[in-house]
């Protein structure tokens, strides 16, 4: 299986000069967790998720130690840090080191990326042109078609 | 007069012991590497041939003397390691900022003297691993300025080392090597260190009074911690932290057992069996542990310091080196002290306090088999090379590895900036320490 047999053709992508707020209010309306993030050629720059979002918000020590961030509960600490980077811009925090497929790479590939680096939103290339994407429902598409499961 | 005679070899280890520090200096090269390559071309250069012993026996010779210092280290590097995972530490140190209502000037001193209390019985890298994280939150929730509280922090861990011989390796090397009881450590040093406590966080409200004033914190603000959520592990903080307990009181009265009892121990046998029943006790994996927990990087560093300051007691320069301490201070034992002193203090910011401590340990040995009467020059040494690391960002290991935690959150302490802060103290706390010793030893010597 190809990813030229799953791929998602829809694509709502952003620009890298919005601001964090505008991004999510556009992953809110368009109901997509991960958007694919493009530069002012309209050319492939990043992708933007929620993780990548949530990991500017939580303290890195919280992160390696999850008891630390219950036991140093502060009233509003989320909200406050919400707030503070509301206005940053998407190219600030997007990723920009990822997998790109291309019509050709294996599903396998694919599935083997999303389980290594956390990431679930994959840009299909073509050249330089991004003509679709793959996202978690692709693969469980894939995952269909792998069980002979019809919609 | 110390007699010294030195030749060929004790120049090439002369030049091989400059060369080391200048590289360890230069921080372009890991140190463990550095040490190492100079031991081995020392034993290749037939540095350490003695009669029908064998250069390079002859250079072990120095590191299994002290194979009690090394499994101290390794033991309790695992068993503190191990009793980390149960929290209890951050809960008691979440519990101190809501008992002190985070109040900044307050926070400053339950932080210092939490990382002091730490330091005494884990030693000051575990101290500043477990409170480095609990320390960033608290300055990014608060809004706490970050300099005061690191170089407080940093100060304390430093100083603390001095107080027993468990509180730091070097301490533990000295207090080995010259057979100085765990009572004498801390009624000299553990005395110290308490004076230089309070001149410390006297020295830092002063120094600070700005910036922690100018920050309030609502009591509210830290009202919703809960120390209890810090615990991670409640089988090792019943088990664990009641086992590193017992283990540091059995390394304590080791001398009182021998005593009443005659049975020997000594701590590396002590901290390793301690250590492989934690292992046992709460199922961790052996290769996770010496793959993760152990640091090796300090426990060869050692080991290859130990081949190469043995260089200089081999060739006779460490009698050299104390015959010209002696030149220096003109015989006169106050001279002497104060050199000591104030030369440990300020040289142990610029360069790493073990490599110096090791080769003062041989010189001060030197001068005592002369005869000279050297006892107050051992806690010179001890307290001078603990208050020195805190002077400077790169002074000791704890300090790198507590800024080195800050970068990754973005927070930058520049040298400079540190140094200005740092440097001030050390001189201060070291004109304390020698002044302590002089009315003790000194005026009271005399009289």
């Amino acid at each position: 299986m190809l990813v030229k047999d799953i791929y998602n053709k829809h694509l709502v992508p952003i620009s890298e000069e919005i601001t964090i707020h505008e991004a999510l209010s556009m992953m809110i309306k368009s109901h997509f967790n991960g958007v694919v993030v493009l530069n002012k050629n309209k050319k492939l720059a990043g992708v933007l998720l929620i993780q990548d979002i949530v990991s500017q918000i939580v303290p890195l020590e919280m992160t390696e130690n999850v008891n630390l961030a219950d036991a140093m509960y502060k009233q509003n600490f989320f909200q406050d840090n919400c707030e503070a980077i509301k206005d940053k811009k998407v190219k600030e925090i997007m990723r920009k080191d990822f997998f790109k497929l291309t019509l050709e790479t294996s599903v396998m590939a694919v599935a083997a990326e999303f389980l290594h680096a956390d990431l679930y939103v994959f840009p299909v290339m073509e050249g330089d042109e991004v003509v679709g994407i793959v996202t978690r429902s692709e693969l469980k598409k894939a995952l269909a078609l792998g069980m002979n499961i019809t919609p | 007069m110390i007699e010294s005679h030195l030749t060929t070899v004790s120049y090439i280890a002369i030049v091989a012991v400059l060369a080391m520090y200048g590289l360890l200096m230069a921080e372009k090269i890991n140190k463990v590497l550095v040490v190492g390559i100079t031991g081995f071309l020392l034993i290749f250069l037939q540095v350490y041939k003695m009669g029908a012993t064998g250069s390079q026996d002859q250079a072990f010779s120095f590191i299994s003397r002290n194979l009690d210092v090394l499994g101290f280290i390794v033991g309790m590097m695992v068993l503190v390691g191990v009793v980390r995972e149960s929290g209890f530490f951050e809960a008691i140190a979440i519990g101190l900022v809501k008992k002190v209502k985070g109040k900044p000037q307050l926070l400053l001193i339950a932080i210092g003297y939490l990382t002091l209390v730490m330091t005494m019985f884990l030693s000051n890298i575990p101290t500043v691993l477990i409170l480095t994280p609990v320390l960033l939150v608290l300055i990014k929730e608060l809004k706490l300025p970050y300099l005061p509280f690191f170089i407080t922090m940093i100060t304390m861990a430093n100083i603390g080392g001095a107080t027993t011989p468990i509180s730091d390796p070097t301490t533990y090397y000295q207090a080995k090597t010259v057979g100085l009881s765990f009572v004498e450590v801390v009624t000299n040093s553990g005395l110290i260190v308490l004076i230089l406590s309070v001149v410390t966080t006297i020295y830092m409200q002063i120094v600070f009074r700005k910036q922690l004033s100018s920050v309030i914190v609502k009591e509210k603000e830290v009202a919703a911690y809960k120390p209890s959520s810090a615990i991670k592990d409640k089988k090792i903080l019943k088990i664990g932290v009641p086992l590193l307990v017992i283990t540091i009181v059995i390394m304590l009265s080791k001398d009182f057992i021998v005593h009443a009892t005659g049975i020997t121990l000594d701590n590396a046998s002590i901290a390793l069996f301690a250590a492989s029943l934690a292992v046992l006790i709460f199922k961790k994996d052996v290769k996770e542990i010496l793959q993760h927990i152990v640091d090796w990087e300090v426990i060869f560093f050692f080991m290859g310091l130990f081949i190469v300051i043995g260089s200089l007691e081999q060739t006779g320069v460490v009698q050299a080196l104390a015959a010209l301490l002696l030149k220096w201070s003109n015989g006169n034992a106050n001279a002497l002290q104060f050199l000591v002193t104030m030369g440990s203090s300020v040289l142990s910011v610029f360069i790493d306090n073990v490599p110096y401590n090791i080769t003062m340990v041989s010189a001060i040995q030197a001068m005592a088999k002369a005869g000279i009467y050297v006892y107050p020059l051992w806690w010179a040494l001890n307290l001078g090379t603990s208050l020195g690391g805190a002077g400077s960002p790169i002074g000791a290991s704890c300090n790198v590895v507590a800024l080195g935690q800050a970068e990754k959150e973005k927070i930058h302490i520049k040298f400079l900036k540190y140094l200005a802060y740092g440097f001030p103290l050390v001189i201060i706390n070291g004109l304390v320490t020698f002044g302590v010793l002089y009315i003790r030893y000194g005026i009271l010597a005399h009289h």
